[in-house]
């Protein structure tokens, strides 16, 4: 294929992905009308996957739209306050046991904890999340991490570094032949 | 790469969001948090083994995954394998396509009564950019993939032709898009 033709094509392609970020185009083009009731799933091996969706209950969707909605508010003020720990290498690797436990402690929120969730559920459903301050929700982040959680972060910073070391123990340093 | 794009939610708002390569954290959620959340509703997990091919994104070159992301969450996800599928169409000369191994959005990005979901456009989104990254390989915009049966209205709607039921996989519907046209 020569070069001027993939580059048209390209071009054509550019415009399709810009209108995706346009509002006005995108008001025009609604998603909703298009995508219906949310079934998009292609390839066979998510046949199981659909067939798990299908069988949950009103409610079972409503208990999991409002985890992840806890989810949207938190996640992103755990990793800007994480941000701030000085992980260096090893923040990817803290951040996802991070998140991790977090959505475990959400999954099994004690009764006071349930009615914070439910504030920040109904916060991020309503659009109304600027009410919770970012200080705020870290401050109460830190109280929803378990002492054995943030010892399971401190254990994930260690290792990922331990094993960043230990991997220049293998390597073979050529030196200069003498000529 | 990263791209970004307005994505509409349930309440009709929009909110900033990226479609870019799916990452170890990306990853991690769909294999932990999408999971956690089925099996603690009771749903069987032992079917649940699709995503062992979202890890061969991160080691065999001819697949890549990418994800939408908004707020840190993965809100759907996209495989597609790239170098051994051709188009089922123009049996001339069958020239290559990218193939949707896997097209997914979140659990929670469904429509119950009454309960919009929370974000609405990640599959048009990505579908979107599956076309992008074919003519950006050289394949003309060109992409196949098997719709499952509750999606096939949404490709009917992209006006992806629809090759009816392929009994090789399993009497899903084939659809194909060809060349990318003005």
């Amino acid at each position: 294929m020569d070069e001027q033709r993939r580059a048209e094509q390209l071009q054509i392609a550019d415009e399709q992905m810009s209108q995706l970020n346009n509002i006005d185009w995108l008001r025009q083009h609604p998603a909703a009308e298009i995508e219906g009731d949310g079934w998009v799933e292609a390839g066979n091996g998510l046949q199981p996957y659909v067939a798990c969706l299908k069988q949950l209950s009103v409610q079972d969707m409503r208990t999991i739209k409002a985890q992840a909605r806890v989810l949207s508010m938190l996640l992103p003020v755990l990793r800007d306050w994480m941000s701030s720990w000085e992980l260096g290498a090893s923040f990817e690797a803290v951040y996802i046991e991070a998140q991790t436990l977090l959505f475990q402690q959400i999954q099994k929120a004690s009764v006071a904890q349930e009615g914070w969730f439910e504030e920040l559920s109904l916060a991020y459903k309503q659009g109304t999340q600027e009410e919770h301050s970012s200080a705020q929700l870290r401050k109460r982040l830190a109280e929803v991490l378990t002492q054995e959680n943030w010892q399971a972060l401190a254990m994930v910073a260690a290792q990922d570094a331990e094993k960043r070391v230990l991997r220049h123990s293998q390597t073979q340093v050529e030196l200069p032949t003498a000529v | 790469m990263q791209f970004p794009i307005q994505i509409e939610t349930g309440a009709g708002a929009f909110v900033p969001g990226v479609i870019c390569e799916m990452t170890i954290a990306h990853l991690t959620q769909i294999e932990t948090i999408w999971r956690a959340m089925l099996q603690a509703l009771g749903q069987p997990d032992a079917d649940w083994n699709w995503d062992y091919k979202l890890r061969l994104s991160m080691a065999e070159p001819r697949f890549e995954a990418y994800v939408v992301e908004v707020g840190e969450l993965a809100q759907g996800v996209m495989l597609i394998e790239t170098q051994w599928h051709r188009s089922q169409l123009e049996s001339a000369n069958r020239p290559r396509l990218v193939y949707v191994e896997y097209l997914a959005a979140a659990p929670w990005n469904r429509r119950e009564i009454e309960d919009p979901p929370d974000f609405v456009g990640t599959g048009r989104a990505l579908m979107t950019f599956s076309r992008r990254r074919s003519a950006d390989l050289g394949y003309e915009g060109r992409v196949g993939l098997h719709a499952l049966p509750a999606a096939e209205g949404f490709y009917n709607k992209l006006n992806m032709p629809d090759y009816g039921a392929d009994p090789d996989h399993d009497g899903l519907v084939y659809f194909e898009y060809g060349r990318l046209q003005r």
